[in-house]
């Protein structure tokens, strides 16, 4: 019986008298891409389903029947054999080819896609000159409403692969066919202006010039471009592309199939956010301060005014430096930062943006399950049988892994099961759904692990494996509902039927975004999303598993180069005194005895004036952190604070010297994306003026200071690096790949970890949705389009979306009176703003959504922080505030508080 | 006989007979540079770019000279039209005549016949920088030899006779969909689907 199976499965087919084995399934066009065959095609794209629309792709079929079949969309039969240049199919090709082309236009020369266009490619190769059929051209005006994409529907061979790839993969279904015939056209519905995500997917799969982009028209010749592969710094995912420079400018960025963790897929941030690195504002040269200005000067006079406000401050007793460090620069540059700190400075005082939250899903991860990131790869995410989204946004936050999630709904009509605090776009596709009140995930979490153990929906395996800690787990939670229903405002049939859904998946992947890490006891609710994924065998089951998703590029490479106080480079514990030796003994240094500040602690010490001096690289803790947190008193404080970054930003303008850093595309080295992938960016770009890497920053500021780290490239320092963190070695590994959650990991933390603190873990904090004078709650969050800072400075991202409007339900605007564009006054416990309102279907009532990436605007500052305890990864609050929201009446009035 | 011939010098006046007889011939010298050779239609001289009757400049920025281009002389910065949004032009156009080889090739991949060579060959300069020419400099060699370019590309029958007729310059101008802001997208009336027509289809639907 297994023989016949095994001869099922593979079959024997032939293609231009070449034969082959291929596994049963395995279209004509497969078949010949494994013999290096080439049929042209239009439509086709490997990662979608067959659509035969184009039927360039004819080839002869001789046996076992003799016909033309469309090799992109027939399976192949056990002896086929194909014959893909017989004169037949050249024939067949060339009249498919003039019949193109009695309609496409002959424009090739102001053709943005004239060049590497497959209608052009293939007319030369398989076309004739003289075209039988009578010619009958299009005339529309090209659609340029939409602002990204333009549409030239004269060009357009109605393929269909933009409108698959934007309802197949993408899953939004914004564009389509309209109308019959020959006056078919693309384009969004009602012949409306498309306004979608504007990803450009159909851009990249549009074989002809029909869909352009609107930042790159006409400015760009495909031979004239250099391609340089680079990883996209924008979110956690770390898609790999192409950037594409004419003359050393950005002309276009450009995604490349089936590699890395995106697959050929890009979001717009990726796809149009390439204009940073060109901005105006971008700084160009060192600068110092001379009284309350910041003037230029040369690079040898910066270094030297650095350096002596270092080493005065180290001079001055042990600790008194502070380092902050961000995922903005590469692997290397953050481990030399962290050698500059620890080993040059010698101060323990050494956190970085892991501090916004990501640090507690980092460390939960790792001291649980010993995994640095993501336990699951992208790809197991996309074959999971259940995806179990917490506190997050996946498709604003993580577009890709987003993308990733919809594959696996689609694909197996799988369960995603989505808790937010408002209507997520990924929730509308969910087969469960928990809207809770903003702040309140960890209750959420403990209803979720309660609904488990409550229901008798532990897996069966770890019941009998595990007895003790479901056992411990059981009496912990023996609680009523009650205290989680009143502050989330969920049912508690609600939270146990998906609960159940959850758990009746084997392959359940739990997916839990910065609400969750960085909300209140964000690590506790990490620890018990841990107990939820052990609980329903998701520790135990290849495929599945619990993970928290990063906000920023190279987040996971702080984490791995020790940029916290409580970590040490290779991800160790600060309090693993073997891991310090190692890392001593690597840098032949003695590290200090204590455990650092994190960065809250820093801001208090800054205050008192037990820091006085500190390095700031790629990253903006004034802009990023509200007002309530007191970050520009403290770094205002200092008598010394070195910045480097790209433009001025607000911890840069009270810096004393402030450095020029390169952009991702002006520095080679390698980012590690959230899955554990170590990948690498690639220099392609002139540096404006005198910016320089980070890494060369540092090293300049330590020769200085008389401890020279000299190194040539950043290979030198990845080399030396990878002594301690063995991750860099390899590129293009995942966790997942890199074994993922051994048994004894998980053992030992059962053993250890699991037990204690479960007390305080399973309590619920008193802070928790409490009454308060003000009755609206605000949360600031991020939006697909700007991710932080950085997108604003595209000119091209600012043009699809640069409205900073406060959103609100709409059924409650109209409630209110509040219309689209009306300004609206939020008063909190720290002060007051107005802002435009927009009211969204998609918003709660009672809640009140801000996109954080306005960086001048004053709602961040309403917010109150509630600075984490140590337990908690002394993880500031910074997302969620109450405030009162009233309309202001009257131009005059919001003009005046304008 | 050798004794003979040298005590004659023979060769000597073998060679000047030549001189002699030429010495009674007309003179064929040109006076250069008071006067100058006529030049043929079709010469490879300096490069000029055009403009059509109504003073637009012909280019589009397609970039296929300097792909064409053997000696990499060429340099095109493609752009839209400042206000005319989908019009395509050159922004900026560099031709390193120090590195042209004046082969014409550039003429021949011009889809819009902007780029003709003019009869000019004396192309000597001070400094070499003025060698460099750039957009200004090309168009204003094709205004001031236009009967050169016009003779240049009828010379060389740049469009095949069949699209327009090779007498003077051809029109073969680009044309660029209009764009209608209000509408965009499908125009039906534009490809001659009446209004009745429209009606009906929507009546069924």
């Amino acid at each position: 019986m297994s023989t016949a199976t095994t001869k099922v499965d593979t079959i024997t087919v032939t293609i231009n008298g070449q034969t082959i084995q291929v596994p049963k399934g395995t279209r004509i066009i497969q078949a010949a891409e494994m013999l290096g065959i080439e049929i042209p095609t239009f439509c086709y794209q490997p990662r979608m389903r067959p659509n035969a629309a184009c039927r360039i792709c004819t080839v002869e079929v001789t046996k076992p029947m003799n016909k033309m079949f469309m090799a992109c969309a027939t399976e192949m039969m056990d002896g086929m054999e194909v014959l893909t240049d017989s004169e037949r199919t050249l024939k067949d090709r060339q009249t498919n080819l003039d019949l193109l082309l009695t309609q496409h236009p002959l424009d090739c020369p102001v053709c943005d896609k004239g060049g590497e266009c497959k209608l052009q490619d293939y007319s030369v190769k398989y076309g004739s000159f003289e075209n039988p059929f009578e010619t009958k051209r299009k005339d529309f005006p090209e659609d340029i409403r939409s602002v990204a994409l333009d549409f030239n529907s004269n060009r357009c061979i109605l393929c269909g692969g933009c409108i698959q790839v934007c309802g197949d993969i993408q899953q939004v279904d914004a564009i389509g066919f309209s109308k019959r015939g020959f006056i078919t056209v693309v384009g969004a519905p009602m012949g409306e202006a498309l306004d979608c995500e504007f990803c450009g997917q159909c851009m990249d799969v549009c074989p002809v010039g029909a869909i352009t982009s609107r930042f790159a028209k006409y400015k760009f010749r495909p031979w004239q471009e250099e391609k340089t592969q680079t990883t996209c710094t924008y979110c956690g995912c770390g898609c790999q592309y192409d950037l594409r420079t004419v003359d050393g400018e950005a002309s276009r960025v450009t995604p490349i199939e089936g590699v890395g963790p995106g697959q050929g897929s890009l979001c717009v941030r990726g796809h149009f956010g390439y204009h940073f690195m060109e901005d105006d504002r971008r700084i160009t040269r060192p600068l110092v301060r001379r009284g309350d200005k910041l003037v230029e000067t040369t690079w040898e006079e910066a270094v030297s005014e650095a350096a002596r406000g270092l080493a005065g401050a180290k001079a001055a007793g042990a600790g008194r430096v502070a380092g902050i460090a961000g995922g903005r620069l590469t692997n290397e540059e953050q481990y030399l930062f962290g050698r500059l700190v620890r080993d040059v400075l010698g101060s323990s005082n050494l956190d970085s943006s892991l501090r916004y939250g990501a640090i507690n899903g980092v460390t939960v991860t790792r001291e649980a399950l010993g995994v640095t990131g993501m336990m699951n790869s992208f790809d197991e995410v996309r074959a999971a049988d259940a995806v179990l989204l917490i506190g997050c946004d996946i498709t604003q936050e993580a577009p890709i892994l987003g993308l990733a999630v919809k594959e696996a709904i689609h694909k197996g009509e799988k369960p995603v099961l989505v808790a937010d605090s408002m209507k997520t776009e990924i929730m509308k596709r969910g087969a469960g759904r928990l809207v809770y009140t903003p702040g309140t995930e960890i209750a959420v979490i403990k209803g979720l692990v309660k609904a488990v153990v409550d229901e008798g929906l532990i897996d069966e395996q770890v019941a009998k494996k595990y007895p003790k800690a479901v056992q411990a787990l059981r009496s912990e939670l023996s609680g009523t509902y009650k205290e989680i229903e009143t502050p989330t405002g969920l049912k508690k049939d609600d939270i146990v039927a998906l609960a159940k859904r959850f758990a009746a998946a084997s392959k359940g992947i739990i997916l839990a975004g910065p609400r969750v890490t960085g909300g209140l006891k964000g690590k506790s609710a990490m620890t018990m999303l841990v107990d939820l994924a052990f609980l329903t065998g998701g520790l135990t089951t290849p495929g599945a598993g619990v993970n928290a998703i990063t906000m920023e590029n190279n987040e996971l490479g702080l984490a791995l180069n020790g940029m916290a106080p409580e970590l040490v480079p290779g991800g160790g514990s600060w309090d693993d005194a073997e891991a310090r030796g190692k890392v001593a003994t690597a840098w032949n240094c003695s590290l200090p005895n204590h455990q650092g500040d994190t960065m809250m602690e820093m801001f208090d010490a800054m205050r008192e004036g037990r820091i006085s001096a500190a390095i700031v690289a790629g990253t903006d803790p004034v802009g990023r952190l509200p007002q309530d947190a007191g970050a520009a008193e403290a770094l205002g404080a200092l008598d010394c604070l070195v910045v480097s970054d790209l433009f001025l930003s607000e911890t840069a303008k009270r810096a004393h010297v402030v450095f020029p850093a390169r952009s991702y595309a002006e520095k080679d080295g390698t980012v590690t994306n959230m899955e554990g992938r170590v990948q690498t960016i690639t220099s392609c770009m002139k540096a404006p003026g005198k910016a320089a890497s980070d890494w060369k920053i540092v090293s300049d500021i330590a020769r200085e200071m008389g401890h020279p780290l000299e190194y040539a490239n950043p290979g030198e320092i990845r080399a030396e690096a990878a002594a301690l963190v063995p991750q860099f070695a390899d590129t293009d590994v995942t966790n997942a790949a890199r074994g993922g959650v051994s048994t004894e990991a998980l053992e030992a933390w059962l053993a250890g970890g699991f037990g204690t603190g479960m007390g305080e873990r399973y309590d619920l904090p008193a802070k928790l949705n409490e009454a308060s004078g003000h009755e609206m709650r605000l949360y600031v969050g991020e939006l697909l389009f700007h991710s932080g800072s950085m997108s604003t400075y595209n000119w091209g991202l600012m043009k699809i979306n640069d409205a900073a409007s406060l959103q609100l339900n709409s059924r409650e605007a109209r409630k209110l009176k509040i219309k689209e564009g009306d300004r609206v006054r939020l008063t909190g416990d720290r002060g007051s703003c107005v802002v435009t309102a927009k009211p969204d279907p998609n918003i709660m009532p009672g809640t009140l959504f801000f996109p954080r990436h306005s960086v001048l605007d004053d709602v961040r500052n309403l917010v109150q922080v509630v600075e984490g305890s140590e337990e908690e990864g002394s993880v500031p609050q910074f997302r969620f505030t109450r405030v009162t929201m009233e309309k202001v009446s009257g131009v005059a009035e919001a003009e005046a508080s304008a | 006989m050798g004794l003979i011939r040298n005590i004659f010098m023979t060769e000597l006046l073998m060679g000047l007979k030549i001189v002699f007889m030429q010495m009674f011939k007309p003179t064929i010298t040109l006076q250069y540079p008071h006067v100058k050779h006529p030049i043929p239609d079709g010469y490879r001289g300096l490069m000029s770019l055009l403009r059509y009757e109504d003073g637009t400049e012909r280019c589009v920025g397609c970039s296929l000279c300097e792909a064409a281009c053997p000696s990499n002389c060429i340099k095109v910065v493609s752009d839209e039209v400042p206000g005319q949004p989908l019009v395509r032009y050159a922004r900026e156009y560099y031709l390193d005549i120090t590195r042209c080889i004046f082969c014409g090739f550039c003429t021949e991949a011009c889809p819009v016949d902007a780029l003709a060579m003019t009869k000019v060959y004396e192309a000597a300069v001070y400094d070499r920088r003025d060698l460099m020419f750039d957009k200004a400099k090309l168009y204003e060699l094709g205004e001031r030899y236009l009967e050169d370019g016009k003779a240049y590309l009828t010379h060389h029958r740049m469009d095949d006779g069949t699209l327009h007729p090779v007498e003077g310059l051809g029109d073969n101008r680009y044309h660029f969909p209009a764009v209608d802001a209000e509408h965009g997208g499908v125009q039906p009336e534009q490809i001659g689907l009446t209004a009745e027509a429209l009606e009906v289809e929507e009546t069924t639907r």
